[in-house]
């Protein structure tokens, strides 16, 4: 019953312009059934095509640990030679397929260098795991596809090159971003941008402003130090351009980059990467007027959820438990209405006359009178007693047969 | 005079506490009987063994947090009005009421939000899987914790109205010594007041903050440590309304008197010194505390040991003197000659059975060494349906079939029902509850969908696992009709005409031994509060500091999952 990924397709342009990432932001994005749900590294399919080896990296970060694969998704053409490298970290890690599938490495191993390959032939998608890791997410898949990867495929009808969609997925990238409002500032009408580093934002002087950016192919970026937050840098996430190198803290320090292919480039101060300090810059064609390339706009799956039938049940049940109080209400109003109308909240003035009379019934005197000194409670101190006993063997039971019975517990 | 008469805007609070308590307490055993079902593999078709985790949660919450709390504000209310002979002061109680209500309803949809996809609201995904217990690092939406601490700062709010009536009374009443039932419940509320800060702590300053995103990153052993801190205590803040229906309550039931209204006070004020510096015996298996400060805490619980034993002697030396009383002889055929056909008797009565059979398993998990026997396993819960499942949930069950009336002017409706639930209730629980202990027994893991596992099969000392699985559904089942059956009678009975002869009578007769041959320090609330904050600054300060020291918020992690 969980919600759908939304998955946006990128607009109808040619996918020429790729990602500095290698996302294949343009390329219609295969549908995973909600395999990439809880992968925190997926960030859309990576397109290999063409190349005759591919490598997958086993212990990558991510995950909340080095329980990733990375990239989680890759697309590739068939005959493909796909590669497992394992980096040693996270624990000793498998590749399996989900089900039926052709991929099975063994069980798991740990040591760094460990590779495994296979050679996809025909076409189709093939979900894979690391099985020790499989709940943290530790999850992949290879789509073999024909077509020649980032090159391009030719595009869908010769529009007017567009890029990513007005506001792309950046895939939690902006998740604990604070001066992220989720807009991406559109300065596509300009030839160089600055973008302030050390700006107010993520608790402290630790944030880009703005953060998400659009421009236009061959805009000149310039990062411009406001010396706040002690040391910052611009750095790619992942294999991107942007390296502006160690951390400097000077104010006024400047860094920039002219951008010329589109795609989606995000990148971090490494030291406050933690805090939030996370930035975008989009790289595609001006926004606003029907251009070229509003024929595939942006699809979101629908958002319907689906029960089945015991579910409609429990839901039924708890809405019932849940508006019970109201339809109680209703029901004494209904009883209320054949009574006279002072009856209501019954008030002390309306009591003469208002609600029925009520008494409580006469207490039982005891057959017996049995005071202070007569009393003496030796059924009491019996049962009392028998219960001592009672919670002893137990307890002895309890120590000496199940605990101590089972030194394997306890080493 | 009937008590909505004699207090009919206290009356009303009640009624409206009572209302909430019961709401929350059918969804509560609605979610129950899903899990019993579906973590045995009986019937899995209601929900995903993903979503076990949010019924879980919501099981939790409601009954434990929700229907408790509102219970107790409930009869709390009713005895202090009772006692002093008073209206609690409206305007004080109602806000408690409201925010207590708000704070239901923010924790409550946050929970079933998980359900319904977990929809984004204000930037968070709308969950709260983080069950009753809601440690860090797992993270619900803010609005959870937000509604939890709303709960705990009502229930705050209504012991100010429940002082507030205490100060007036003492105006007028200079000399007198506090009637006992308030006397309870100002005792637990001052237990209450110590032991929540631990909480309000956690929530306020850590998890919001945190849920919000305003901090990173929080330390989960402090966070553990204050939730712990709070987690004990709140069982004898569900325990000791019971106790005040037993003391106060039962022995009229039996048709006899209190044995000893000084033991009761010493029973009371042995908790709040005792409840709260025993937290660590939650936390046996957690590093990061030193092994000494464990082993006070199992020192102070093995101590809790004795209110309540003092507690089993004194309750059912007073039915004792009821049976007597209606004639009864011999050794322990007395026990034949009580009122076992009236649903209010006989649930008070088979809830304390229970909770001596609780009290035991209490007892292993305290045990420093024993409790790895059985730490997490399924053993935990079949202990906690037996105290706070039965000693409380039956108790106020029970109680209700004698003050529902009371509060409402109508007679109780479906009696034959009602004669029968404690019964329907004892037999599910008893089933349910036994086979949960032995389940723990054999290792299978609480809180879990599925427990079952490829490569290794649990065995059972005596019985199989599948004989175990079966009576904890069935079980299970039984407990959620018996949930049914007690809400059908009140329902009923809400929705019926006020007026004629109630079956109920009031009247509370004195002590056999009443409070005027006690000691009047008893009474001094100051001395017993300073008293239990130094208990507690001895069992928690050393370990707080040195998780203090290495920074608040470190060793941090972030929320799981990301």
């Amino acid at each position: 019953m969980a919600l759908s990924r939304r998955q946006f397709v990128g607009a109808a342009a040619g996918t020429a312009a790729l990602a500095a990432t290698g996302t294949a932001t343009a390329q219609e994005e295969p549908d995973y059934g909600g395999w990439f749900d809880d992968v925190s590294n997926y960030d859309g399919t990576v397109d290999k095509r063409g190349q005759d080896t591919v490598t997958i990296t086993v212990g990558a970060q991510g995950n909340n640990g080095a329980f990733a694969f990375d990239p989680a998704a890759v697309m590739v053409s068939p005959g493909t030679e796909v590669v497992w490298e394992w980096t040693g970290e996270g624990g000793g890690h498998n590749v399996v397929s989900d089900g039926d599938g052709p991929l099975d490495s063994g069980s798991a191993v740990s040591e760094a260098g460990t590779t495994y390959s296979h050679t996809f032939e025909s076409e189709g998608m093939f979900k894979y795991v690391c099985i020790p890791h499989k709940a943290l997410g530790m999850k992949g898949a290879v789509v073999v596809r024909p077509g020649s990867g980032s090159s391009g495929d030719g595009g869908s009808g010769g529009q007017q090159q567009q890029g990513p969609p007005e506001n792309p997925d950046y895939g939690g990238w902006f998740d604990n971003v604070s001066n992220y409002d989720g807009t991406t500032v559109d300065r596509t009408d300009a030839d160089s941008v600055e973008i302030s580093v050390g700006a107010q934002g993520n608790n402290g002087a630790f944030a880009f402003d703005p953060p998400a950016v659009r421009v236009t192919p061959g805009t000149e970026v310039t990062w411009t130090w406001t010396g706040e937050g002690g040391g910052h840098n611009v750095v790619s996430d992942g294999d991107g351009p942007l390296d502006s190198g160690g951390a400097v803290s000077e104010s006024g320090t400047t860094y920039s980059h002219t951008f010329e292919e589109m795609g989606v480039y995000k990148y971090a101060c490494v030291p406050h990467e933690s805090l939030g300090m996370k930035g975008a810059v989009v790289v595609g064609g001006p926004l606003g007027g029907s251009g070229g390339g509003s024929g595939g706009g942006s699809e979101q799956e629908g958002s319907g959820i689906e029960l089945s039938g015991p579910q409609w049940l429990l839901s039924g049940s708890v809405l019932l438990a849940f508006f019970s109080p109201l339809l109680f209400a209703v029901a004494m109003r209904r009883r209320q209405n054949g009574r006279p109308p002072q009856m209501g909240e019954g008030g002390e003035l309306q009591r003469a006359t208002g609600p029925e009379p009520v008494e409580e019934a006469k207490e039982t005197e005891p057959a017996v009178e049995l005071g202070h000194d007569e009393y003496d409670p030796k059924g009491t101190a019996a049962l009392v007693a028998f219960y001592f006993v009672l919670i002893g063997l137990l307890w002895v039971f309890m120590y000496f047969v199940e605990f101590l019975g089972r030194v394997s517990i306890i080493g | 005079m009937v008590f909505v008469d004699s207090y009919p805007k206290t009356s009303k609070l009640v009624r409206s506490e009572f209302l909430v308590a019961f709401v929350a307490l059918g969804i509560g055993a609605l979610f129950g009987v899903v899990q019993a079902l579906h973590r045995t593999g009986v019937f899995r078709g209601f929900v995903s063994s993903a979503d076990y985790y949010t019924i879980l949660t919501g099981h939790g919450v409601l009954l434990a947090l929700v229907f408790t709390t509102f219970f107790i504000a409930g009869l709390f209310t009713w005895a202090v009005a009772n006692s002093l002979e008073r209206e609690l002061p409206q305007r004080i109680a109602w806000s408690a009421f409201w925010i207590m209500l708000t704070g239901t309803v923010l924790a409550a949809v946050s929970i079933i939000g998980g359900l319904v996809g977990a929809p984004s609201i204000l930037g968070h995904d709308l969950k709260a899987d983080v069950l009753f217990t809601f440690y860090a690092p797992m993270k619900a939406h803010p609005a959870f914790y937000i509604g939890a601490a709303l709960i705990i700062v009502g229930s705050w709010v209504a012991g100010l109205a429940y002082f507030k009536s205490l100060w007036e009374w003492r105006s007028e009443n200079p000399d007198e010594r506090i009637p006992l039932q308030t006397f309870m419940v100002l005792t637990t509320m001052l237990m209450w007041y110590v032991s929540t800060i631990g909480v309000a702590v956690e929530v306020v300053a850590f998890l919001i903050p945190w849920s919000l995103g305003l901090i990173q990153n929080v330390d989960p052993l402090l966070t553990r440590t204050l939730f712990w801190y709070f987690g004990h205590p709140v069982v004898y803040f569900w325990l000791m309304p019971a106790y005040l229906v037993w003391y106060t309550i039962l022995p009229k039931l039996a048709g006899g008197r209190l044995f000893s209204d000084p033991l009761a006070r010493v029973v009371f004020v042995a908790f709040l010194l005792l409840s709260t510096p025993v937290g660590f015996h939650h936390q046996y298996t957690d590093p990061g505390i030193p092994s000494g400060y464990k082993f006070i805490a199992m020192t102070n619980t093995m101590f809790l040991l004795l209110p309540s034993l003092l507690t089993a002697f004194t309750v059912v030396a007073s039915v004792e003197h009821g049976a007597r009383q209606r004639g009864a002889k011999g050794y322990l055929s007395w026990l034949r000659n009580l009122p076992w056909g009236k649903p209010a008797f006989a649930g008070c009565m088979l809830a304390g059975l229970m909770f001596a059979a609780g009290g035991f398993s209490g007892m292993i998990n305290a045990g420093m060494n024993i409790n790895y026997l059985i730490h997490n396993t399924i053993w935990v819960p079949g202990h906690f349906h037996l105290t706070v499942g039965t000693a409380f949930a039956l108790t106020a069950m029970a109680i209700s079939y004698w003050l529902v009336p009371q509060i409402t002017g109508k007679k109780l409706r479906q009696r034959s029902i009602a004669t029968l639930q404690p019964y329907v209730w004892f037999v599910g629980m008893a089933v349910m509850s036994n086979a949960m202990h032995r389940a723990g027994l054999a290792g299978i893991p609480r809180r879990t969908a599925e427990p079952t596992y490829d490569e290794f099969a649990f065995e059972g000392v005596a019985g199989t696992v599948g004989e175990m699985r079966i009576q904890i559904a069935i079980g299970g089942f039984l407990l959620f009709v018996g949930a049914a059956m007690f809400l059908i009678v009140m329902a009923d009975t809400l929705l019926a005409r006020r007026g004629g002869t109630l079956s109920v009578n009031s009247n509370i007769p004195e002590p056999l031994s009443g409070a005027d041959h006690s000691p009047r320090i008893l009474d001094n609330y100051k001395l017993w509060t300073a008293i239990a904050l130094l208990l507690i600054v001895i069992a928690y300060g050393p370990p707080l500091a040195s998780m203090v020291a290495d920074g608040l918020f470190a060793p941090g992690s972030p929320p799981i999952p990301v």
